[in-house]
């Protein structure tokens, strides 16, 4: 059923049949809670017509609009990608032809279709063999086979005992770790387990120190690298190194130990 | 009573009471004076952000005062005390320059702030500008400008205390937190929140392009370089190279598998080119306990154009912050995605170093230098710490060097005695006899000034100690120097043949500053 909505014209009007039900309101002040008069709300909520002509509120008009803020981001976007485009273009154009000449792929030689082909065909039948080659057992070899036989030998006159078993002590049923020769051995083995097994136990102060500091621990004080905190530069440099391996100068200098500290 | 018993204040109570225990058991390596300052620094854990407001400019000018003061003292000791360090390597670092300074006679540091000081993820970060002067027991000086970025935090008592200091280029503009873009380089990786980017000094970056990224409040950091290389590498060799490099510095380093890798920015449509590669490495860590440590290597190469990142720091922390590596690589990206493979090699090195080579000759713009190579012989341009480098070789196995050296931070200019110190360094580490003193008259090698312009150059050649026992070994390398206030020229190289001595000899004529 449609409520008629009230009219605030005729504030005296009595509810008709279809009017909403009208409820008491009373403010806070006299201890019973307020309640929602709706027909007072209903006539305050604007018209249809007058939604297009509303004011914002005012804590709105401090807000920066959700659109605006869109499109500047949106404005930002494009200028910084025309700026990089232009910036492109700008090396592009200085970039004479010849450097770019010392990188362009040089032109196919006649042979390069055959030389691709046959590569081809060899990584094929390599392929093709190392698949097949593990359902084919390998000949055992010549050493294989004396020292499987030289074994058998030896386990059969083990078992007719005709051939040569333990001795000494050992053979006698004696255990070898009585024996006085042991002792000695076994307190060096066991001091360098130590050494190396337990962590901190007597590790120089390079093995304590941070990645960085060990890496540029390696460089001479005279190369600038010596003095980053920085670990590419260290790995680099072995690289360059071993790309060029007679190349003299492959670091750049340090200035102050140019100035006080070199001799 | 109600802030006793707010979680703050029971954690504090709880880090109070297992803080002897922790340090028993050498789980939290302080020294007692920072754990009275700062029990949750001291129980090794990451601090959490500090909710006191930003340092203001007045408070890291005190920190600076204090930091110039230990300096000009020589007292390493109260410098290192003042930080309580979130990088162990880069402090490390740090203390060994702070050694190598108190061994002077004399020095001096003011350090000023430059900008403003601005939040960044847990720390405070401000660039300051220090001009450091040094003398030593022969009375000579050096005196230079150095820049660098400090991080800085509030300890338990608001105390300012900083926890980060890393040299960076004077030629930086860097903005703080953000990230970095070279689109010569054709690249742009940061602006993840919590890392700090600061471009490296290009003398000590072995690369034509490199910067560190510093996750603040941790011990994790990511370099990143750019290289050339015209034979183009696949990319799984690339890391296996730079991860056996790395295993030569680091014995106890334990090397994993390479595997494909691309940044999550180029996985769906990956560009055509683009090859990346992933490899671990577990190294020990500071405490030297072994594969506690990680450094993982992340090659990216398009072409001859190479990107490399490496991160490094715990293992543990690389567990904790794995979200926060991530979102940096996934910073990474290449600009332009659909660029020719030579135009990406080519367009860096001629940036960076602006030189080409046309037929043997090579002209760079930048410095103003021509030097033409033997007819015949190959060249190829080079990158590396030099301000250039380009290289010939001939048929027969001859090779020369053209390495251009811009002045060093720590000098005004070059000089005679400072580029024979220079070679006599360069030397020792090739194995080459050590250069003849500068003699003048007959076969003079003294330093000859050129006529009209204060120039001094000198060639010299140099016996290889190698060639006493391995025939195959340059008996003899000829190297040629020019000293020009602001840039240092060697040109150097071996022949096998008499007639290639002669043509690397006349090539050392055509070496022309304009």
């Amino acid at each position: 059923m449609s409520r008629r909505p009230h009219d605030p014209r005729r504030p005296d009007a009595l509810p008709g049949p279809e009017d909403p039900p009208r409820r008491a309101f009373s403010a806070t002040g006299d201890g019973r809670e307020p309640v929602f008069d709706e027909r007072e709300l209903l006539a305050r909520f604007p018209s249809e017509g007058e939604w297009l002509h509303l004011e914002l509120p005012p804590d709105a008009l401090d807000a920066p609009r959700a659109a605006d803020a869109f499109v500047a981001r949106t404005l930002d976007a494009w200028r910084d990608e025309r700026r990089l485009d232009q910036d492109l273009a700008a090396l592009d154009a200085a970039l004479p032809p010849a450097v770019l000449g010392a990188f362009a792929a040089p032109p196919p030689t006649a042979d390069f279709v055959d030389r691709c082909a046959e590569a081809i065909h060899d990584e094929r039948r390599q392929r093709w063999q190392q698949m097949l080659a593990r359902h084919v057992a390998p000949e055992p070899s010549p050493q294989f086979v004396s020292r499987t036989l030289a074994a058998l030998t030896h386990d059969t006159q083990r078992g007719t005992g005709g051939g040569p078993g333990l001795t000494g002590r050992a053979a006698a049923g004696g255990v070898w770790w009585r024996s006085p020769r042991i002792w000695p051995l076994l307190a060096t083995a066991a001091g360098i387990a130590v050494w190396f097994l337990v962590p901190g136990f007597a590790r120089s102060d390079l093995d304590r120190a941070p990645l960085e500091l060990r890496l540029a621990q390696r460089a001479p004080l005279a190369m600038a690298r010596a003095h980053t905190a920085a670990a590419l530069p260290g790995v680099l440099a072995v690289a360059n190194q071993h790309a060029e391996p007679d190349a003299l100068v492959r670091d750049a200098a340090d200035g102050v130990w140019l100035l006080l500290e070199g001799e | 009573m109600r802030r006793l018993l707010s979680w703050a204040g029971v954690r504090r109570l709880l880090i109070a009471a297992l803080l002897p225990g922790a340090t028993m058991l050498g789980l939290a390596a302080q020294s007692p004076a920072q754990a009275g300052a700062d029990p949750e620094a001291a129980a090794g854990r990451r601090p959490a952000p500090s909710q006191a407001p930003d340092l203001g400019a007045g408070d890291i000018r005190a920190v600076l005062q204090h930091l110039d003061d230990c300096f000009g003292r020589g007292d390493t000791f109260a410098y290192l005390e003042t930080f309580v360090p979130d990088h162990p390597g880069a402090h490390a670092v740090m203390a060994r320059e702070l050694s190598r300074a108190a061994a002077m006679a004399r020095r001096e540091c003011k350090s000023t702030i430059v900008g403003e000081p601005r939040r960044l993820g847990p720390r405070t970060v401000v660039r300051i500008h220090q001009q450091l002067r040094l003398e030593n027991t022969l009375g000579e000086v050096a005196a230079y400008d150095s820049h660098a970025m400090l991080a800085l935090r509030r300890d338990a008592s608001g105390r300012p205390v900083p926890t980060l200091l890393v040299e960076f280029p004077a030629t930086t503009r860097q903005d703080l937190g953000a990230g970095l873009r070279c689109p010569a380089c054709n690249y742009e990786i940061g602006g993840a929140a919590g890392w700090l980017c600061v471009p490296q000094r290009g003398d000590r970056a072995s690369a034509l392009e490199a910067a560190s990224f510093y996750l603040l409040g941790t011990d994790l950091a990511c370099d990143v370089s750019v290289r050339i290389d015209a034979d183009a590498p696949d990319a799984v060799p690339l890391a296996e190279r730079l991860a056996a490099a790395l295993a030569e510095l680091e014995p106890e380093a334990r090397l994993g598998v390479a595997s494909p890798w691309l940044p999550p920015a180029h996985r769906q449509d990956p560009p055509r080119g683009l090859c990346g590669a992933r490899l671990e490495v577990e190294v020990a860590d500071a405490a030297g306990v072994a594969d506690a440590g990680r450094a993982v290597f992340h090659v990216l190469t398009f072409g001859g154009l190479q990107h490399l990142l490496l991160v490094r720091g715990s293992q543990r922390s690389l567990a904790e912050h794995a979200a926060d590596v991530d979102a940096l690589l996934a910073s990474y990206r290449l600009l332009e995605r659909d660029c020719d493979l030579a135009l990406a090699a080519a367009r860096p090195l001629h940036h960076h170093t602006g030189g080409t080579l046309d037929d043997g000759r090579y002209d760079n713009r930048l410095h103003h230098v021509v030097m033409r190579g033997p007819a015949g012989w190959k060249g190829q341009l080079r990158c590396g710490g030099a301000a250039f480098r380009v290289s010939w070789q001939s048929p027969d196995g001859a090779r020369l060097w053209l390495t251009g050296l811009g002045v060093p931070p720590g000098m005004q200019q070059w000089t005679s005695t400072t580029a024979d110190r220079y070679l006599r360094q360069l030397c020792r580490q090739q194995g080459l006899e050590p250069p003849p003193a500068a003699e003048p008259g007959p076969g003079a090698t003294d330093w000859i000034e050129l006529a009209g312009c204060s120039t001094r150059t000198r060639t010299i050649s140099c016996r290889s100690a190698a060639a006493a026992t391995d025939p195959a070994a340059p008996a003899l390398r000829w190297i040629h120097l020019q000293v020009h206030g602001d840039l240092l020229l060697i040109a150097d190289g071996y022949a096998p043949t008499t007639a290639d001595e002669v043509a690397l000899r006349s090539a050392f004529e055509t070496l022309v500053r304009r």
